[in-house]
């Protein structure tokens, strides 16, 4: 069961001069349960890429399977293959719209047509996870809370669709440091815990590199590096060329290196990355 | 797809007709339009359905683009060619039912449709070649004498510019509000009337919201930048009288004696 690409192309505005080919000819597989990151500068068509999977844009050319459905079809297994996919934009709070925070968490459950209990279930559960206090949230106004807390009510909305594959576009974008960490921790608990297949569009390499199983690299609508993150973050020339850096570990052990340590350069993930300092400064002073 | 519109339907280029200035274009867009009025022969049609097709092919756009302005009122042409077929009195050619179809409502029509046609053509040749943003400029340019009787010629202008600075990035925004909604399920294209109208809800709401956001965020940015009207205020690109527009107007000048000529020596 997965997210399966075949020779999928995009273009923008088609036959007039603003024509731009977003996606080129891009074939990929998203295994169940993975998490994984797709990366590139803006204007590199990641976000155009993760909008093909739920049918939010309908490709120039290429097929999208989504377990094993092609969701391109007109039939009605398509579009429940669709509601397999939860989708959390960028600047999500955004699209806040409800009188209440529980209606407005609600609103994706009751477009399924769940009954009553299960939406307020769901909604507790989705308010819980997000750490908002169902009781004293509820009947508040989303539009008096701050920033960071709208997103966390946008993004409770849609968890409560219980998607099986849920992207999130750049969702950490605009937060300050204590609430991306949060979120993140979120995340990743929601793919450990929940088995939910993870699609994470970042800039952010640190985050990438933290979280990531597989890792995408994207440039001028095409991928240039689709692998696990211990392969392509030795990359480093396509990641320069993709106008992205290293994660900051990376970056370091590597300056580490042309000082004389003699650091693994690459290591990307923090605990093991402090280790391999200490034990390479410790191997110094042996010498 | 909602983004696939184009706004003010502009069509970059680099012909005759992009590199006027655009206050020429206005104003000889002003006398052609009198012209088509006035000089009613059938001898200064055909002249003018050329001139106008001349400048189509000289602005490089292609010829299917520039018909489709015609396209919305295709409706209206085709009345007014009816009503004038068959209400001008003379020589009744056929008749249906009450109507008789004369030899005189004939050409009255094809004549009146024709002036249509031409108006929107020409008009929309001026939107095709010259951006929005020099659109705007020319209009306050023009209306500056005005600026004396009290008329807010900066401000009416800064409006244009800002409303329609605003209208792709409001036509991205409901994009977005309207994928993020669809993405939670909702259905737009199906149901009642009254379940589609509540089915807007959920994107107008959060619409309105971040249009007042935006206007807030632009008039605190324009006060940080000491905006305060258009007293005083130079620009960077000032809109320049050239040689070609020299030219267009001599050009215009000569077409249009031309065109009196024919029509009183009666041809």
């Amino acid at each position: 069961m997965s997210i399966e690409v075949k020779n999928l192309t995009y273009t923008y505005m088609k036959g007039t001069p603003f024509e731009r080919t977003a996606l080129k000819d891009i074939s990929l597989t998203i295994e169940e349960n993975s998490f994984t990151a797709i990366a590139g500068h803006t204007g590199s068509g990641k976000s155009t890429l993760v909008q093909q999977f739920n049918g939010l844009l309908t490709p120039t050319m290429g097929q999208i399977f989504v377990d094993g459905v092609d969701i391109l079809s007109k039939k009605p297994e398509a579009k429940l293959a669709k509601c397999k996919i939860g989708m959390v934009f960028q600047y999500p709070e955004h699209q806040l719209f409800e009188e209440t925070i529980a209606a407005d968490i609600a609103f994706g459950p009751r477009n399924l047509g769940l009954e009553e209990e299960e939406i307020e279930k769901r909604v507790r559960d989705a308010m819980a996870f997000v750490q908002l206090d169902y009781e004293i949230y509820k009947e508040r106004s989303p539009f008096q809370l701050s920033g960071g807390q709208m997103r966390r009510v946008a993004i409770a909305g849609v968890i409560a669709l219980h998607p099986k594959y849920l992207i999130l576009d750049e969702p950490t974008a605009g937060l300050d440091p204590l609430g991306r960490a949060d979120l993140l921790k979120k995340i990743a608990e929601l793919h450990q815990c929940e088995k939910t297949t993870v699609i994470m569009v970042s800039h952010n390499m640190d985050d990438v590199a933290m979280l990531a199983q597989k890792v995408l690299f994207m440039n001028h609508g095409e991928i240039i590096v689709n692998d696990t993150p211990q392969v392509a973050f030795k990359e480093t020339e396509k990641i320069k060329q993709s106008g992205l850096e290293v994660p900051q570990l990376m970056a370091l052990l590597q300056q580490l290196r042309v000082k004389g340590l003699n650091v693994d350069t690459s290591i990307f993930k923090l605990e093991t990355g402090v280790d391999e300092i200490i034990k390479a400064i410790g191997r110094k002073r042996l010498c | 797809m909602l983004t696939d519109i184009t706004i003010g339907q502009y069509f970059p280029g680099q012909s005759i007709l992009h590199r006027l200035d655009p206050r020429t274009k206005i104003i000889l867009l002003f006398f052609f339009i009198i012209g088509i009025f006035i000089l009613d022969t059938s001898l200064t049609y055909i002249a003018l359905t050329l001139f106008t097709g001349a400048l189509i092919y000289f602005s490089g756009i292609p010829f299917k683009m520039v018909l489709k302005s015609i396209k919305p009122l295709w409706w209206i042409i085709l009345f007014t060619f009816l009503i004038h077929l068959c209400s001008t009195p003379g020589e009744p050619v056929a008749k249906i039912w009450i109507f008789s179809l004369t030899l005189e409502g004939l050409r009255q029509g094809i004549f009146i449709s024709l002036r249509l046609i031409l108006l929107i053509l020409l008009s929309s040749l001026l939107t095709f070649t010259t951006s929005p943003l020099a659109l705007t400029d020319a209009l306050e340019n023009l209306m500056g004498p005005l600026k004396r009787v009290g008329v807010p010629a900066h401000e009416l202008a800064m409006m244009m510019t800002i409303a329609l600075r605003f209208v792709p990035t409001l036509i991205e925004e409901t994009d977005k509000i309207m994928k993020a909604q669809k993405a939670r399920g909702s259905d737009f294209s199906s149901g009642s009337i009254v379940h589609r109208l509540k089915s807007l809800i959920p994107i107008l709401v959060p619409l309105f919201i971040s249009a007042f956001r935006r206007a807030d965020e632009l008039a605190m940015a324009m006060e940080a930048r000491c905006y305060r009207g258009g007293i005083g205020r130079t620009r960077m690109k000032d809109l320049k009288i050239h040689t070609i527009d020299y030219i267009a107007y001599a050009a215009a000048f000569v077409f249009g004696i031309g065109l009196t000529a024919l029509k009183i020596s009666g041809l």
